[in-house]
């Protein structure tokens, strides 16, 4: 059996959520969608659920056996530094375009599989799956640790200089 | 308004990734402030169980994808932020403000210059190339503006590099 967790963060992403729906027909497994404003049009299958949160989603993600997400911050962070295999697919549907810079950067260190929907709709989720576990991606290096210390550091000289304006 | 004794600072934060950032930065930060974690009342706050929550109407859904609803909306949205933001600086009275984006904490950080507090921005963390929109109108409102990719660091001398927001 074949599951798969689809992760949308808090974000529209109707697209990826009627993918869902599609490889629900592909599939014996099941696939559980985290969409928080899921309002597009899908079909239900006894095999696809769709919820709001996941509050333990660092528990669900090892627990399936592909991880597809948009490409917040939050959640490609998250997958990063607990290595798991994921597939990224950029969400365009937003206004703004912060997710293509992340996508850029997943891209040009090797770190995970980034896919355009279109992309998505062209494989078959066998596919997905075996592209996301033959294909090699290089480990997440932490950076810097952010130093609370020094950032408190800069604060207080930030004070010091303003009073003496 | 300002008191330079005061000891409560605000952190400001949309949902999602910004929220996240918000609770690894509690995490580490040190006793000498009472945090305060302002964002917006739609989103989940399960794991914020023991910190000081004021929560406001979300703002940052209507940005993310442009209609007339959602402009309306959004027009509806700010101007009730700006009345809680005046409303929550002048009950707390904070010595610092840090934002960490999206758009809710702008109307703070606006406001909170007016009154001598320490205004911080700090850009998210998925920024390699280019600063968000937020950024750019936070940068008129913050003393200093801290950059979470140091590959941004070339874009403007103000800018500040502590490390990135991630979880031990």
């Amino acid at each position: 059996m074949t599951n798969i967790l689809i992760t949308t963060g808090t974000t529209h992403f109707n697209s990826l959520c009627e993918l869902g729906s599609k490889w629900g027909r592909q599939i014996q497994g099941r696939i559980i969608i985290q969409d928080k404003e899921f309002t597009g049009n899908h079909e239900v299958l006894p095999n696809v659920s769709s919820v709001r949160w996941i509050k333990n989603i660092e528990y669900y993600v090892n627990q399936v056996d592909l991880v597809v997400t948009h490409c917040g911050a939050g959640s490609v962070f998250k997958l990063l530094q607990q290595d798991i295999r994921f597939v990224v697919c950029p969400n365009y549907e937003r206004s703004d375009d912060h997710q293509i810079e992340l996508a850029g950067y997943l891209r040009n260190y090797q770190l995970a599989p980034v896919k355009s929907i279109v992309e998505l709709n062209n494989y078959e989720i066998r596919d997905l799956i075996e592209i996301s576990r033959r294909d090699r991606y290089n480990k997440y290096v932490r950076p810097r640790q952010f130093d609370m210390l020094e950032f408190m550091e800069i604060l207080d000289f930030a004070s010091i200089d303003n009073n003496s304006e | 308004m300002s008191d330079k004794k005061s000891k409560c600072a605000f952190i400001i934060c949309g949902e999602g990734g910004h929220l996240e950032q918000a609770r690894i930065f509690l995490k580490s930060v040190t006793r000498d402030l009472d945090w305060i974690l302002i964002t917006e009342n739609d989103t989940d706050l399960s794991r914020f169980e023991k910190q000081n929550i004021e929560l406001v109407s979300p703002v940052s859904k209507y940005t993310k994808n442009l209609n007339i609803i959602n402009n309306f909306n959004f027009i509806i949205s700010v101007a009730r932020l700006i009345f809680r933001a005046c409303y929550y600086l002048y009950k707390y009275k904070p010595s610092v403000i840090v934002n960490l984006g999206p758009f809710i904490g702008l109307p703070f950080l606006a406001i909170a210059t007016f009154l001598n507090v320490r205004t911080v921005h700090i850009e998210t963390r998925s920024r390699f190339q280019t600063i968000s929109r937020s950024g750019k109108i936070a940068y008129y409102f913050s003393k200093v503006f801290f950059v979470q990719n140091p590959t941004l660091l070339v874009l403007n001398q103000k800018f500040k590099y502590v490390g990135r927001l991630e979880d031990d």
